[in-house]
């Protein structure tokens, strides 16, 4: 009972909001439930609470940059949703596919030293198969010294409670595939070097499996208990550069990066209808 | 013997046919090179040593060599050259005039010779730094009014200062370029004249700088010349226009601002191909084209030379020797941008050539008269380029982090067609104070930017030799060696510019060879890379993916597919030196006297001399150092370097080139067969006598990796079962200058020495520098037998060998596979297979299963006891496991024996506190320490345990802590890490009446279709079916059971103890005993002010709140009395809790623990809501111990680290859990300083773990 309410309360703002047209802005936090699952995007493209029968597999989806470059000067992390400047036309918005939504913005994104430090174009198809395909078209601001992960980084967060005791696959750079179960111990991190991966599938239900994949085979993962956090990172970055080398970007300088999600649905899911928002 | 159907079957698509049979040529190690290279004796100039530039026939030369006289100085610091005068130093020279020879400490000395070694009395050897004073009379030839008399040096220094007669003749930096001083004015024809030379060096920084030789370390020579001639001759090949453009310096313009000039250019024979004639202003630079009738292009394979002969008003002026080429960057039909010479691309089949560490310093203490060291004396440096031209070597990189080759080498390179990679390395010549690999070496830019004129002078005196291929400007110039902020680029960019300026040629400049590609804005023509991935203990799939992505980082940093070359990567030697080093740094370790406690100490030990040890480890395996197999070392540098090679050479869609970091006497040793790195020692036996170059067996490897007409097979890997088809690519090159055609013919070779299945396909043609790559699936047949077989590839032409080429297999014949197992009850822990069946992986279940051997499946280990045999499967380490300690340890006792298959994650071993499942570097080597033991059997051949197929060519993913239960170690980690270079990856250990097997070589997915693995397995089956245990199965040290407890709670079942009012302290505290701040007084440095607060698992597995003291008066933890803290209070307050609770979890830390092991360091007090009471008292070293430097222990989990500073959490079982708890109290026991900082409470009942799915 809990999760039927749960999922008409959802759908009721999708409906009032959306706009059955060619496109529709988003201009704050909308939930989209497609039935067998349901996600949150807010106005700057970030995607939060992705979830498959009322259950949260994936917390948020968003650009990042550690911000460690060389002549840093304040708080240097950028972050998809703050200190951004839209562009002309670049507004967050939502139009009906086939098979699917999808979902384009493009901004620049700044931190306290760069206001304009990398401009994006982010363009999501959210389909009806549970296939989720982000595609982060990237642009330098700015001349920089990557201290370490250079261009920022597509970040995909996974709520620990959602992955304990579930069988976990990761394949990593070389194709060779490690088994975690993760269990309510932090500690089983400790020690263990995680592998750049280029597949995470987590074994949700026999046969129902969460697929990550990235463009290049380098995402990072991190198990946050290890210093006190209660998350799974994935982030999705460029070829990195050898440990302790600087890597110059320069102004101008491009990177896509493509990031699918397949979602471990139990049926077919809908596209929400789209509507004209309520004036 | 005929071949196999499948194998017929498998080559009808190359049109097989049966071939005449080849054989592969010998490949004698330790020979001497003289019997073994076909034309080297006539090749030989035992004669030779320096050679000089060509000069007209009309000048007249007179040596200065001999004995000098010779002044030594010492003066160790560090000098800047370019700072001084030519007074600087302790001689007055106008004294040494005065006196002569009979000046006070003057010895007689050799010239040329270095200064840099002095043998000592007692018969050491010194390095020597400082000044060298010379001196020496001679006679003044005669030379009339139109002509000049010069001084001239073939190389001295560092810096050179020269005097005659008393008159200041100049100075000169650096030892590597020929110079002169001009003594017309000085000297009078036919008089007696005195020359004083003053070297000066002073050695910085770097050790192996002490290996540069200076003083005057080449001939000195006086030359007649006539008064007009021409200096700085530079020429270019003008390939478009078919002349060539001359350029040059007059020695006097002033005297006559213009004349005739005539030049005339012959070919190798003398015939006469252009000449010119004009009248020339001969200021500044004049230019002239000479138009050249078919000019022979010189390459390394046809180094054809040609002369110019430069005529000035009649008279001849100079004499220049050079070769018609061009090398160019190109873009190829493929996109990439590539090295063309001559219009065709190169392909850089490298060495990485240094001569210098050929000679031994004892053998460099000595004269040359009485067989010491000279630059190409009796032709060793021609002979060693001859070994080089055996080995199909195009291209030298001598690494010029010690000696610098001079101009002979360059002639030498010029005459026999090699291209040279010149590796400048002024940034270590001037003011190195610092180490290498410390940061701030930012005296290196200055170094460079001092040394920048003597790099424009070396390059204008190589400028016309067609050998001067490309220019590197330093060696490893990293960034973050400097300080932040700093970076090479700026310098790097002035030496670019210079180069361009000055070399008419335009060689591509790769900036600084091992810079990575990632780093740095300085211009590059083509990138050199020089990483060492996949050498030391990598497979050839991991350079496989190191070539691609690099190839992806040069696009994405440069926004272009420059041309790619590796020219310093891996690192062979001759293995047979290693076992001699080995058993000089570890003599206790001798081969039939075998202790793993002493080899654990050896390898552990952090002493340079044995990370030069491990070093070797990682390249040349462990096993050489315990026994002197010609079959090992033979297969080592077959792996080392003919396959390192090969993949950069198949991969030429990815690479321009490659070259090992491996020297010259690797291949080839004149005097100094006994290398060791710096140490001296015995000679290394066997040895031929003599003075002979000898050849040692990387040679052949080169020899076959870089022959320029090859066919390679690109493997998937080489541990087939007889039967199966091995995935491969054939990759056919032709890197000569000429279009070639030829047959294909393979053929296996058995250890029976004979020839099976040999096959040919004819008709293959290959334009000149073309390749072709094509899918090349071999079908291995059947009846080969079990163990090595040769897989030889030979190309041919009209029934003769062009080249030829093979690969070792190491088969398993289905005949010599297990079918039977002893029957026993087995139980398998196999999460792969219960847990992950969902992904489809291939489990040790699956195994079993193919073997037919019965087993059940267990997901818990209540019914162990059923088992004789308990296999626990590949990836199944899991909170049931780790749990279960306890029960595995007393079913072991018992008599159970247990195998670990590989694990992909570091772990303890929970019935066992001895060992540790770990995670450093993966490796593509596993040697075997016991190959008596049963798990070996058939596979005792360690070749047989490299890089197989999958898991890119690691043998195993986590390995195990080294101790002496090990059957099987591999060099893990870096070499300079003495703790972790070297682990275990199979051991073997008895607890009580049973055995575990712990085993993290990579086998599930390899089963049954790598022959070594599926023996293994079989093997290791069959050994723990069976009833019999291994002597080589260690008895386990402690067989109590100590394992550590998990302590654990879920979130959804916690509840928190509210210690708001009880606490008495903050967790700041600003300053030592001042009786004010919190936690203990101790001060910043030792509070706990950066622990997170709120609700926190911490690091640990069990949710705590912790008090937010801004929000709690100033508190958050309850500190009492112990050691150095008396004021704080014994016991504290009664906390209120008033509810039912399993357990009791304490967030708690001690200070000035002065307790004895298990001694109480706090007590809890329980008492429940009936007024009973129950204690908990906290032991130190079992519940808790001191926060410094914390460790985890039975019951106290280190949960949260800051620096040095630790928290346990600890864990009380309630054994009233029905009954309320009414409150806690905590008393201090005086033993320490206890602080309480949170308590959890396990609810009662409750569902720990989502079952839901």
């Amino acid at each position: 009972m809990k999760r039927s309410r749960l999922r008409l309360w959802t759908l009721a703002p999708a409906v009032a909001i959306l706009a059955w047209c060619t496109a529709a802005p988003v201009t704050r936090s909308l939930p989209l439930d497609f039935g067998a699952y349901s996600v949150k995007v807010d106005a700057f493209g970030v995607v939060k609470d992705v979830s498959v029968d009322g259950r949260v597999w994936i917390s948020l989806v968003h650009l990042i940059d550690t911000g460690n470059y060389e002549g840093r000067v304040g708080n240097t992390r950028v972050w998809q949703g703050e200190k951004e400047i839209e562009v002309a036309g670049g507004a967050t918005s939502l139009e009906r596919v086939d098979g699917g939504l999808r979902l384009t913005r493009s901004a620049l994104v700044g931190n306290a030293q760069y206001p304009d430090f990398v401009a994006y174009r982010e363009t999501l198809v959210l389909g009806t198969n549970g296939l989720l395909e982000f595609e982060y078209l990237l642009t330098m601001r700015q001349d920089v010294v990557y201290l370490s992960f250079a261009f920022p980084q597509i970040r995909v967060s996974l709520p620990m409670p959602a992955l304990l005791d579930r069988p976990i696959r990761l394949v990593d750079k070389d194709e060779i595939p490690s088994l975690f179960t993760f269990i309510d111990d932090p500690k089983q991190m400790k020690g263990t070097r995680l592998p750049w991966v280029q597949a995470f599938d987590l074994l949700v239900a026999p046969l129902r499996i969460l697929s990550i994949r990235s463009s290049f085979p380098t995402i990072s993962v991190s198990d946050s208990r290890a210093w006190g956090g209660n998350d799974f990172d994935l982030r999705s970055s460029g070829p990195l550069p050898e440990w302790k080398e600087k890597f110059p970007v320069v102004r101008g300088a491009t990177k896509k990066i493509d990031l699918s999600i397949q979602l471990p649905l139990a049926r077919a899911a809908v596209v929400p209808a789209l509507q004209e928002p309520a004036p | 013997m005929k071949p196999s159907r499948k194998t017929l079957a498998a080559l009808a698509l190359f049109g097989g046919m049966l071939m005449a049979e080849f054989t592969l040529e010998p490949r004698e190690s330790y020979v001497p090179a003289k019997t073994r290279i076909p034309g080297f004796e006539a090749a030989r100039r035992p004669e030779e040593g320096f050679l000089f530039a060509p000069v007209p026939d009309s000048w007249k030369v007179t040596p200065l060599d001999g004995r000098w006289r010779v002044l030594l100085a010492t003066h160790e610091a560090a000098v800047d050259y370019l700072a001084i005068d030519e007074h600087f130093g302790p001689v007055k020279i106008a004294d040494l005039f005065a006196q002569g020879d009979a000046y006070p400490g003057l010895i007689s000395f050799p010239v040329p010779w270095s200064l840099s070694f002095q043998k000592q009395a007692d018969g050491t050897v010194k390095e020597f730094r400082g000044f060298g004073y010379y001196t020496r009379e001679f006679e003044v030839p005669a030379f009339g009014k139109d002509q000049a008399l010069f001084l001239c040096f073939e190389g001295a220094g560092w810096r050179t200062d020269a005097w005659v007669d008393g008159q200041y003749l100049g100075s000169h930096q650096g030892p590597f370029a020929s110079f002169e001083f001009d003594l017309s004015k000085a000297v009078k024809p036919g008089a007696k004249a005195r020359l004083v030379v003053k070297t000066l060096h002073t050695r910085y920084g770097l050790s192996y700088l002490g290996d540069l030789d200076v003083g005057i370390i080449a001939p000195v020579r006086l030359m007649v010349r006539d008064a007009l001639h021409a200096k700085n001759v530079r020429v270019k090949p003008d390939f478009a226009n078919g002349s060539l453009q001359v350029r040059f310096v007059a020695s006097n313009p002033a005297r006559l601002p213009a004349a005739p000039v005539s030049a005339t250019v012959e070919g190798p024979r003398g015939e006469r191909l252009g000449s010119f004639k004009g009248n020339l202003p001969l200021a500044g630079e004049p230019i002239f084209s000479i138009p050249l009738a078919n000019p022979q292009p010189w390459s390394p394979e046809n180094p054809a030379l040609l002369t110019l002969k430069l005529y000035l008003g009649g008279h001849p002026a100079a004499v220049v020797r050079f070769g018609w080429r061009s090398l160019e960057i190109k873009a190829g039909e493929d996109g990439r941008q590539h090295f063309m010479l001559n219009g065709q691309r190169l392909y850089a089949r490298g060495f990485e050539f240094d001569t210098c560490w050929n000679f031994r310093k004892a053998a460099r203490a000595l004269p040359i008269e009485e067989g010491g060291w000279g630059y190409n004396r009796a032709g060793w440096l021609r002979e060693a380029l001859l070994v080089m031209k055996f080995a199909n070597v195009n291209v030298l990189r001598p690494h010029s982090m010690n000696n610098f080759h001079g101009e002979t080498f360059y002639r030498l390179c010029d005459e026999l067609g090699f291209l040279v990679n010149l590796d400048w390395n002024g940034s270590q010549y001037h003011f190195s104070p610092v180490q290498k690999g410390q940061r701030g070496q930012d005296h290196r830019i200055e170094s460079l930017e001092k040394t920048l004129p003597s790099f424009r002078e070396v390059l204008a005196r190589l400028h016309n030799h067609p050998s001067l291929g490309f220019i590197s400007f330093g060696n490893e110039l990293y960034d973050w060696e400097l300080s932040p902020g700093r970076t090479y680029d700026p310098v790097l960019t002035q030496y670019y510019e210079a180069q361009k300026a000055g070399d008419l040629w335009n060689r591509p400049a790769s900036g600084s060879s091992g810079r990575p590609v990632y780093a740095g804005r300085a211009p590059v023509d083509f990138v050199d890379h020089h990483q060492y991935i996949g050498v030391y203990y990598g497979s050839w799939q991991e350079v496989r993916r190191y070539l691609r992505e690099t190839r992806s980082m040069i696009q994405d940093r440069f926004g272009a597919a420059l041309p790619f070359v590796n020219y310093e990567t891996g690192d062979v030697a001759d293995f047979r030196v290693h076992a001699a080093n080995f058993l000089e740094w570890a003599p206790d370790l001798r081969k039939d006297v075998f202790d793993k406690a002493l080899f654990i100490r050896n390898v552990q030990d952090k002493s340079d001399i044995k990370a030069w040890a491990r070093l070797a480890f990682n390249t040349g395996g462990l096993r050489p150092y315990l026994c002197a197999l010609p079959e090992y070392r033979a297969r080592k540098s077959d792996l080392m370097v003919k396959r390192y090679l090969e993949l950069f050479r198949v991969n030429r869609d990815l690479t321009d080139g490659v070259s090992l970091n491996t020297m010259s006497f690797t291949l080839a040793s004149v005097v100094d067969p006994d290398y060791r790195s710096g140490t001296g020692g015995p000679r290394v036996q066997p040895w031929p006598d003599g003075s002979d170059l000898v050849l040692t067996d990387p040679v052949y490897r080169f020899r076959a990796a870089f022959s320029p007409v090859q066919a390679f097979l690109d493997l998937e890997h080489a541990h087939p079962i007889a039967g199966q088809t091995v995935k491969a690519s054939l990759v056919l090159v032709n890197d000569s200058e000429k279009g070639a055609s030829f047959d294909l013919s393979l053929q296996w070779r058995g250890p029976d020495g004979k020839a099976r299945a040999p096959w040919v396909k004819g008709g293959f043609s290959l334009a000149a520098g073309a390749h072709l790559r094509q899918a090349f699936p071999i079908e291995v047949p059947a009846d080969l037998t079990s163990g090595k077989q040769v897989l030889e590839v030979y190309l041919s032409s009209a029934g003769v060998k062009i080249s030829e080429n093979s690969y070792d297999f190491y088969m398993l014949s289905p005949r010599d596979r297990r079918t039977r197992f002893p029957a026993k009850k087995v139980a398998v822990y196999d999460l792969v297979a219960s847990r992950f069946a969902g992904f489809g992986m291939a489990s040790t279940k699956g195994m079993l299963e193919q073997l037919g051997i019965p087993h059940d499946l267990i997901t818990n280990f209540e019914r162990l006891a059923e088992y004789p045999v308990l296999l626990i499967g590949a990836n199944s380490f899991d909170a049931g496991l780790m749990k279960s300690g306890e029960a595995l340890h007393r079913w072991l006792l018992a008599g159970g024996r247990l195998a670990v298959f590989e694990q992909t994650t570091g772990s303890a071993v929970p019935w066992s506190p001895e060992d540790r499942i770990t995670v450093l570097g993966k490796s593509s080597f596993v040697e075997h320490w016991y190959p008596k033991h049963p798990l070996f059997r058939g596979i005792e051949n360690e070749m047989a345990w490299e890089s197989p197929a999958g898991r890119n060519g690691a043998l195993f993913d986590t390995c195990l802590e080294l101790n002496d239960s090990f059957l099987s170690v591999a060099a893990v980690a870096h070499f300079q890490d003495a703790s972790s270079a070297v682990k275990a990856v199979i051991t073997d250990r008895r607890l009580g009446k049973g055995e575990y097997l712990l085993s993290m070589i990579g086998t599930a997915e390899r089963f049954g279709k790598d022959g070594t693995i599926t023996r293994y397995v079989e093997n290791l089956l069959d050994y723990l079916l069976g009833d019999e245990i291994s002597p080589y199965a260690v008895p386990a040290k402690n067989t109590g059971f100590l394992a550590q407890k998990v302590i654990a709670l879920a979130k959804e079942d916690a509840e928190f103890v509210d210690l708001r009012a009880a606490v008495n302290r903050g967790f700041a505290d600003e300053k030592a005993a001042d009786g004010e701040g919190g936690w203990t007084d101790y001060g910043r440095d030792s509070d706990m002010r950066a622990i997170p607060l709120g609700v926190t698992p911490l690091s640990g597995l069990v949710p705590f709140t912790v008090i937010d003291p801004s929000r709690n008066g100033g508190r958050s933890c309850l500190v009492l009395r112990g050691p150095t803290r008396e004021a704080f209070p014994a016991e504290g307050p009664k906390i209120a809790v008033g509810r039912k609770f399993e357990k009791l979890f304490f967030l708690h830390t001690f200070m000035y623990v002065k307790a004895s092991a298990n001694e109480p360091i706090v007590e809890y007090l329980m008492t429940y809501d009936d007024g009973k009471t129950e204690r908990f008292p906290v032991k130190k070293g079992v519940d808790g111990g001191d926060w410094w430097q914390a460790k985890d222990l039975p019951n106290g989990a280190t949960v949260y680290r800051d620096g040095d500073k630790g928290l346990y959490a600890s864990e009380w079982v309630n054994p009233n859990p029905k009954k309320a708890i009414a409150s806690i109290q905590a008393f201090a026991t005086g033993k320490a300083i206890p602080i309480l900082i949170a308590v959890t409470g396990k609810k009662k009942f409750a569902q720990t773990i989502d079952k839901e799915e």
